[in-house]
């Protein structure tokens, strides 16, 4: 990943942002292997923890549909560091279940010398 | 900074959770904080420390355990799991949670960014009274 938009750092996370949506919603692995820090960690919506290669695998039992985000806050911290949290709806097959959630998702990116890399990513249930 | 020298701060925010130590928990967070609570809400800073103004919020205990940092550069990453006994306008709200802390070093003093809760399974949110 190089950097662009002119050293924008949060224009650069927010490119990066819908480049790494769309590779969920559509399990492209070299994207998201590209994307993820080696020594990335997650949190899901019921509070399992899945790592690198564990999240992208994934995909051969998960399956978006539908991937919309809403409520983008981008923040960034010097220039290597940005938080982007967002309310993601989803819908999606998990092995045999059709499911469909809301969750506050937040996603933490890292510089690392020129290129970003996820670092975290967190899904917490939107409460009615 | 190390993984040694994190935990020592997360100790310190642990203890200033039980002690409603407000002056602590504003040391800690940057302007910026948000906590993203396990029901999807977020708080900004200022509502994150009134939690503990007029008793709203009480906590008698609090583990932060299981815990694996992450240290890039100024740049530090908690994910652990967050284990409560407190209660909030006197009902309890007890929970344990999953949680990832962002701390970050960039403007000297190491601040907490951003702290999230998951629930593990499914969270019961206490009854509150609303107006």
């Amino acid at each position: 990943v190089t950097t662009s938009r002119g050293g924008d750092p949060g224009a650069e996370v927010k490119d990066l942002q819908d480049e790494f949506d769309r590779a969920e919603l559509h399990a492209d692995a070299a994207v998201l292997e590209r994307l993820i820090a080696d020594d990335f960690q997650s949190i899901g919506p019921k509070g399992f923890v899945l790592d690198k290669e564990q999240w992208i695998s994934r995909h051969s039992y998960f399956r978006y549909h539908a991937l919309d985000t809403s409520e983008v806050d981008i923040r960034t911290y010097g220039d290597h560091t940005a938080i982007v949290r967002n309310v993601q709806r989803n819908r999606a097959t998990h092995r045999d279940d059709e499911v469909a959630l809301t969750v506050r998702v937040s996603q933490v990116w890292i510089r690392y010398e020129a290129a970003w890399r996820l670092v975290a990513i967190q899904f917490s249930p939107m409460g009615a | 900074m190390t993984s040694n020298q994190v935990a020592q701060l997360e100790e310190r925010w642990r203890t200033a959770e039980v002690a409603g130590d407000t002056a602590t928990l504003d040391q800690l967070t940057a302007p910026e904080f948000r906590l993203v609570g396990p029901l999807g809400f977020v708080l900004t800073k200022p509502q994150w420390l009134q939690r503990y103004q007029g008793g709203g919020l009480v906590t008698t205990a609090l583990e932060w355990r299981e815990v694996d940092t992450q240290i890039v550069g100024d740049t530090a990453v908690s994910v652990g799991i967050h284990d409560q006994q407190a209660s909030y306008q006197g009902r309890p709200s007890d929970g344990t949670f999953r949680s990832i802390h962002v701390w970050q070093g960039g403007g000297g003093e190491w601040q907490l960014l951003s702290i999230q809760l998951s629930p593990i399974g499914t969270f019961t949110p206490p009854r509150v009274e609303r107006p």
